[in-house]
């Protein structure tokens, strides 16, 4: 026996369970837009309802209901939901085979036919408590259980084939499109019509590929399962549609990370002894924090209060667009030895000692510098360290009109720049009036001109010149947002 | 006298390397105070006719050059001296344009020496890439290569650019000593890429697009500052005040750059006439002999007006324009290719002695003005019509092969920037999210709605916000590149040819269509410098009109379109119940809706239909009138008594282009050079401003005459109106025999007609499913594809019966039809098994065969044909394809599965339409062909097809939907207002069920539209519709 879970309406449930949107009965469509053309890719009932259908453009199907809700699907969600069912099937039974995105077909053979039913039910509760909805299907073979999933509610096992065959569309087997355009066009459209077509007759017409088809229908030769192997992954992580202001919407977020990690903890035996949190904020800056567990756990509900309790305190300066939740694990019947021994040896600890300063310094205040490619005089971004270790980067593209011959005097730079006042006649600086420079300006040259990101608020503009006070010095002044600065000074 | 000629120019027609139109480079110019300015183009002359225009305008002296970029990625500016060096440069693209693949011409310094002659070369950015480097052991190295390739006197300039960057001055000195090294002049040069400093934007999105990238990523390549634009001289002073020499060469350089546009040197190409003979005597003979057959006998009238044109043409040295156009006249003929002139040479009897046009302009007492006077600049206008396809393909290669690769070429069509694509590409260079345009693009399908919808708007149902923080840079910077032009395209049919090579006139470029070579400028470019262009223009209706007379010939009852009867009363009732569907410009929506109250009863009625539905009329308020005044419900006033002669056959309204220059000519006293000038600005549709100087010229002339102020209005407002759609009367005239006729064959000759018409999509203004339908309206029935019966094309069984053509079947191949055909005629197939032996066809052509029931003649049904083709056949040679004896195990299809697989293997049905299928579902629906019965005013739902939906520009934002059923079709009008809340619907929904209120006024049905929604039912398959054109 065979059973197969499978989650329906992926892409929305892997969507709402992160409180993206509640559920309600409005239409709703989930597009896809990782393609040069976006597409529906899942209704709900109230959308089919209203005529649209997988496959609309968003045009087409805004046509259809006016009052249409659209997101874009999530993958990254998407692929923690396939994670999840993995994991937890595995949970149940060894012989797992992640067959599709959405389902997974658990091997039962060896289990007592009487369990089978009892088996489902538990499935289906661990999957409820993570705010996920299945169907299970069972059978004979691993086809017809995926088939008889389709039609669960939420679990089917087929009993007799001939009537189970005759509900079954030619749509949802795994055969290629242009053989079931082929049936199609023969008028079949559902599994018992095929299987009534002599299998000699399927041999001469469509080769190899039809007698497949007919086997699996017939349930002869029932496949082999691949079975999945999973190597237990202790984080989450998820860029966020919309910024997380508040501590309950955080919190709600983390929960579900929690109870997934939980799943993927019990799987590989282990237990946590470490949270480290990382948040993307809005300025495109990342926060870490990092909680130590007392005692090492894997129960979601003792790691989820530890959470809680330590974010009670937290700020970030700005809301967060993303956020990473990893566990240092270790087994689950040993203990840390030592509390405060922080390794510094290799790259990883390095990295975490560094999210320690970034924490305490702030998140534009440490990391590893780096020139940006950019005509702003002294413009540079800082990277996060965690990010470069491992890698080097060249900071500078050396491009032709950036590679200036070094030639001239050398200018030592004023650091940070000093505010200066200055007059100016016919649009050259004469004089700087006040302050360690106040003097006569005998010789200019300029102004240079700079100027860039035009496209947005932080559009600048800057205006260079080079001087000669009277009392001697040649010095670099600019001139920005109506302010004149003294910049260095020549030789 | 200003102090500085600025000389190195790129406009936006470098093609993402400027960023302003010639036109606003020169109105900047002007501003700023300069007396000449060069524009330098990259790798072209492409924008040096506009800018030639847009100077003299101005008062400027406009200098040609070119920007090249040479091998190594140095790009130089090159100036022209004198018309040998102009024709050096246009030789010198052109050759190097022809041997590289479209824009990815590079110009080796070998190949420009061969051409430099009368060429000035600066050193443009040839010493910018390598001043770090060592520029002691570099630059003398380049020097010495550019030296070689300009190796005269003041032939080589080293260029100065100062842009405020830092570094400049230094690198200025050295290019200074470098110069003085090598005894050569240098020249200030702001090497300008925009006209004002705002559009530096532009360049900077331009850079983006040409790199690949987006803002944020572009760094370094983006511009330093905005110090790119156009300078006043005494700017330019201050910045190269320690270099003054450099600043007053500039001065010296112009002057000897001597060459104007003026003096391209073009000459049309001189007609080989017989021994003893001049062009003029030549043309003489010709025209009279033509016109004793064609008049069949020459009255004083006639001899008089072909003494004048003649007079004229020799006077304007145009005769061997006359017989070239004859030439391919001829050559046509010969060819069988059916052809037509139209335009203004309908206006002239020497154009019908030669048979180049159909229409006999002193029977229709046409203007001869409108085609040519005295006044004349420019060359006269003969344009061709000939069937589209490969037709018309072989006159344009003949062509190419009389006047060789570089003795002729198609104009160019310049494509600009707009619409959707336009917001795309400066959204990605914007860095906005593929998502965000994704969903912009997907939202508006159907164009951009800029009539109701503001930009931001839409934007916004894009998801991008006005607060948006680039929200704002993407309307500011769509607004600034709309219009810009974004590549160059090949216009449709004109073709301009010359003495000589025209490649040493224009410089020459490859087409992307193979075969193909264009030239840089467009039909208005070529016009303003006086190069004759003639337009082999193709029309799939002349090649479905030819196409239909052959099959009359071949069915034993051959149709002479030339003497077919002018009055039939049967293709006049026809028109004026506006059964129309299929002929001649006549059969769109607006068309039918105004036939029945026009109600044409001759000829000359077919010319008004023609004209009277174009934009401008009806911005002008024209059409109405002209029809109330028909009707009898308005009277006729000709604005003036003197304009009686020249409006009374349109009933005092102003129809025709004709018109508008007597008008002139009478009200404004204008001259037959001044008329020729109106002419122009009302061809002239992308200079506003020419038109305007034209209307004030007018308004000046008629206050002097004391014309009263409202009659003034009236002609000026006209006037206004048809500089954008004018339409001359021989144009109409012309297009009215092609209407005529071609309703006269659907009349007459249904079968030759309606197959004629399917064998030349695509063309006109249905689809074939709707042809079809109204074909059989029409009392014909067509039968689908069979492989035993079946041509290639459609072909007439009977006068009532035709079947449909091999071609139709999609996803099969041409060739194996071809195949089939051959060994079908040695003999037919026996049963499936022969044919499947016999043929090449491989299995999912046999599928799309089967599903088409052009298998049908072998198998019981199209279902059986499945089942028997899908038998896997043995690659043994000897082998025989096994067949069961026992009967295919599926069922037949049903009439909506038949209506399914008609669709997917032909595109269409020749059973019943689909609407007829779900009519028992919807008994409340009114048929099409009911609703003349119904009361005005009283309320009916109408459910069908979507065929056509139309948002006319001029309509004021209302919509037209054309919804057809199994038994015509409804008109649906739909309020602007209402249009837009429902706009996505409309536009997406192919099956529509519309409640509204009927409005039968003349005859013409409207349903005023007050509910839509779409009729979905089993899902039905549907034609593509004829939208928002």
């Amino acid at each position: 026996m065979y059973a197969v879970v499978e989650i329906p309406l992926m892409a929305s449930q892997a969507l709402f369970r992160l409180g993206k949107r509640t559920l309600n009965p409005a239409p709703r469509a989930i597009l896809d837009e990782t393609g040069e053309r976006s597409f529906v890719c899942e209704t709900n009932l109230a959308a089919t309802r209203e005529g649209v259908t997988v496959g609309m453009r968003p045009a087409q199907a805004l046509a259809r209901c006016e009052n249409l809700e659209m997101l874009p699907r999530s993958l990254e969600a998407e692929a923690t939901v396939r994670r999840l069912l993995l994991v937890l099937a595995q949970n149940f039974a060894p012989r797992v085979e992640e067959t599709q995105d959405n389902l997974v077909t658990v091997d039962l053979r060896g289990l007592e036919p009487e369990i089978f039913e009892t088996t489902a039910e538990q499935l289906i509760e661990r999957f409820k408590n993570l705010q996920l909805g299945v169907r299970i299907g069972i059978s004979d073979t691993p086809d017809h259980a995926r088939w008889s999933a389709h039609f669960a509610d939420p679990v089917l096992q087929v009993r007799s084939l001939e009537a189970f065959l005759k509900r079954v569309p030619l749509s949802i087997t795994e055969a290629e499109n242009d053989l079931i355009d082929i049936l199609h066009g023969w008028g079949i459209t559902n599994m018992a019509q095929f299987h009534a077509l002599p299998r000699d007759e399927i041999g001469h017409r469509l080769g190899r590929r039809g007698l497949n088809l007919w086997d699996a229908v017939a349930g002869h030769n029932p496949r082999l399962l691949e079975i999945a192997s999973t190597k237990p992954r202790f984080s989450r992580s998820l860029s966020l549609e919309h910024r997380v202001e508040s501590l309950d919407a955080l919190l709600f977020i983390l929960k579900r990370f929690i109870d997934e990690l939980e799943v993927e903890l019990s799987t590989a035996n282990a237990a946590a002894y470490i949270l480290e949190l990382t948040f993307k904020l809005d300025n495109n800056n990342l926060q870490t924090k990092r909680i130590e567990v007392p005692e090492p756990s894997s129960r979601a509900s003792t790691l989820f209060r530890i959470l809680e309790t330590a974010l009670e305190r937290l700020e970030t300066k700005d809301a967060i667009t993303g956020i990473r939740l990893s566990l240092c694990v270790t087994e689950a019947r040993r203990r840390q030895g030592d509390l405060f021994a922080v390794a510094m040896e290799d790259a990883a600890s390095f990295a975490e000692t560094a999210d320690r300063i970034a924490t305490i310094l702030g998140p534009d205040r440490s990391g590893s510098p780096s020139l940006s490619d950019s005509w702003k005089p002294d413009s540079f971004r800082i990277k996060n360290l965690d990010t470069d270790l491992g890698t080097s980067e060249n900071p500078t593209q050396d491009t032709d009109e950036a590679s200036e011959p070094k030639i001239g005097l050398p200018l030592s730079r004023i650091r940070p720049p000093e505010h200066i006042s200055l007059l100016a006649k016919d649009g050259t600086p004469a004089q700087i009036t006040g302050g360690p420079y106040a003097g006569e300006i005998v010789a200019s040259s300029g102004p240079y001109n700079l100027s860039g990101h035009w496209w947005e608020l932080s559009r600048w503009s800057r205006v260079e010149w080079d001087i000669e006070l009277a009392q001697g010095g040649l010095y670099r002044i600019y001139r920005e947002r109506s302010q004149w600065f003294m910049e260095g000074v020549y030789g | 006298m200003a102090d500085y000629v600025e000389l190195h120019t790129s406009s936006a027609f470098s093609f993402l390397h400027g960023s302003s139109m010639p036109q606003a480079l020169a109105k900047e110019a002007s501003k700023l105070g300069y007396d000449a300015i060069a524009l330098t183009d990259r790798d072209g002359v492409y924008g040096a006719p506009r800018f030639y225009e847009a100077t003299r305008k101005r008062g400027l002296r406009p200098i040609v050059g070119a920007e090249l970029t040479l091998k190594n990625g140095a790009v130089i500016p090159i100036l022209v001296r004198s018309r040998t060096g102009y024709q050096n440069l246009c030789r010198l693209i052109t050759q190097t344009q022809l041997s590289a693949p479209k824009n990815e011409a590079c110009f080796d310094l070998a190949t420009i020496a061969e051409h430099s002659e009368g060429l000035i070369a600066l050193t443009g950015d040839a010493f910018e890439g390598t001043f770090a480097r060592r520029p002691q052991v570099q630059w003398p190295k380049l020097l010495s290569e550019l030296q070689h390739a300009f190796p005269q006197k003041n032939q080589l300039y080293i260029e100065l650019n100062h842009h405020r960057r830092r570094g400049d001055p230094r690198r200025l000195s050295a290019l200074r000593d470098l110069a003085q090294a090598h005894h050569l002049p240098i020249l200030a040069t702001n090497a300008v890429r925009y006209a004002t400093p705002p559009e530096r934007s532009v360049m900077d999105i331009f850079t983006c697009l040409r790199h690949h990238t987006h803002l944020d990523a572009a760094g370094r390549l983006l511009s330093q500052n905005n110090e790119r634009h156009l300078k006043s001289p005494q700017a330019i002073a201050a910045l190269f005040h320690e270099h003054p020499e450099a600043i007053t060469n500039t001065l010296r350089l112009a002057e000897r750059l001597e060459f104007s546009l003026q003096d391209l040197g073009y000459e049309f190409p001189r007609y080989k006439v017989p021994q003893g003979e001049t062009m003029d005597t030549f043309l003489h003979k010709l025209t009279y002999f033509g016109a004793e057959q064609r008049y069949g006998g020459l009255t004083p009238k006639i001899r008089r007006q072909l003494k004048h044109e003649l007079q004229i043409i020799a006077r304007l040295n145009f005769s061997g324009y006359f017989l070239i156009v004859w030439d391919i006249v001829n050559f046509c003929r010969e060819t069988g290719v059916m052809v037509q002139g139209r335009g203004s040479a309908a206006n002239s009897a020497v154009c019908y002695s030669l048979g180049i046009t159909a229409v006999d302009p002193i029977g229709g007492r046409l203007l001869f003005e409108r085609f040519l006077s005295e006044g004349r600049t420019g060359w006269p206008d003969i344009d061709l019509d000939l069937p589209s396809g490969k037709r018309r393909e072989s006159i344009i290669q003949e062509v190419y092969r009389r006047y060789g690769q570089h003795g002729s070429a198609m104009t160019a069509n310049v494509i600009t920037y707009r619409g959707r694509s336009a917001i795309r590409e400066i959204g990605k260079a914007l860095n906005f999210p593929t998502a965000l345009l994704n969903r912009f693009s997907n939202l508006y399908p159907h164009g951009d709605y800029k009539e109701t919808i503001k930009l931001n708007e839409q934007l916004q149902d894009a998801g991008i916000a006005n607060t948006h923080p680039r929200a704002p840079a993407l309307a500011r910077l769509y607004d600034r590149i709309h219009g810009l032009p974004r590549h160059l395209g090949q216009h449709s049919g004109g073709m301009i040819i010359c003495e000589g090579a025209l490649s040493k006139v224009v410089p020459l470029e490859n087409a992307s269509m193979p075969g193909r070579v264009v030239a840089q400028w467009d039909k208005d470019d070529c016009e303003n410098l006086g190069i004759v262009k003639v337009d082999l223009l193709g029309l799939g209706m002349m090649a479905a009109m030819q196409d239909a007379i052959t099959l009359t010939a071949e069915r034993g009852h051959p149709v002479d379109l030339a003497h077919i009867p002018k009055d039939d009363p049967a293709t006049f009732e026809c028109m004026q119940k506006a059964d129309t569907i299929g002929v001649f410009q006549i059969e769109s929506r607006a068309q039918q809706a105004t036939l029945p109250r026009m109600k044409p009863a001759c000829f000359y009625d077919v010319a008004i239909e023609v004209a009277i539905i174009r934009p401008g009329p009806i911005q002008g308020d024209l059409v109405h009138p002209y029809l109330e005044r028909r009707q009898g419900r308005a009277p006729i006033d000709y604005i003036d008594d003197r304009l009686k002669p020249v409006l009374e056959r349109t009933l005092g309204v102003p129809l025709y282009q004709e018109q508008m220059l007597q008008i002139a000519m009478i009200m404004a006293d204008f001259s037959a050079q001044e008329a020729d000038e109106l002419r122009r600005a009302l061809n002239f549709t992308r200079d506003h401003e020419r038109l305007s100087r034209m209307q004030e010229k007018m308004q000046t002339a008629m206050e002097r005459k004391g014309l009263e102020a409202h009659k003034i209005e009236r002609i000026l407002k006209a006037t206004g109106s048809f500089a954008l759609y004018g339409f001359p009367e021989s144009h109409a005239i012309s297009f009215a025999l092609l209407a005529y006729g071609s309703t006269y064959l659907k009349v007459h000759y249904p079968a030759e007609f309606y197959s004629s018409l399917l064998n030349n999509q695509p063309m006109g203004f249905y689809s074939p499913a709707t042809l079809i339908q109204d074909a059989k309206r029409h009392g014909l029935s067509f039968k689908a594809p069979c492989v035993q019966a079946s041509e290639l094309n459609c072909t007439i069984i009977d006068d009532t019966t035709i079947r449909l053509g091999l071609e139709w079947i999609k996803g099969t191949s041409k060739q194996k039809h071809i195949q089939m055909i051959k060994e079908r005629a040695q003999s037919p197939f026996n049963d499936l098994n022969d044919f499947r032996l016999r043929t090449h066809y491989d299995t999912d052509e046999l599928r799309q065969l089967s599903l088409s029931g052009a298998l049908n003649t072998f198998t019981h049904d199209r279902r059986s044909a499945l089942w028997e083709v899908s038998e896997i056949r043995s690659d043994d040679l000897f082998a025989t394809v096994s067949s069961s004896s026992e009967a295919p195990p599926l069922e037949s299809m049903s009439h909506l599965e038949r209506i399914h697989a008609d669709y997917s293997s032909i595109g269409l049905t020749v059973g019943a339409h689909p609407m007829r299928h779900i009519r028992r579902k919807h008994p409340k629906l009114w048929r099409a062909a009911d609703l003349k019965d119904g009361r005005n005013g009283q309320r009916v739902v109408v459910g069908g097809a979507v065929i056509c939906r139309q948002r006319p520009s001029t309509a004021k934002g209302f919509l037209f939907i054309s919804l057809e059923d199994e038994t015509g079709i409804a008109n649906i009008v739909v309020r602007p207002d209402f249009y837009l809340e429902n706009r996505i619907m409309i536009a997406e929904e192919a099956f529509l069920r519309v409640i509204g209120s009927l409005q039968n006024r003349d005859n013409v049905i409207h349903v005023m539209a007050e509910a839509i929604s779409p009729l979905v039912d089993d899902p039905l398959p549907a034609s593509a519709s004829h939208d928002f054109r």
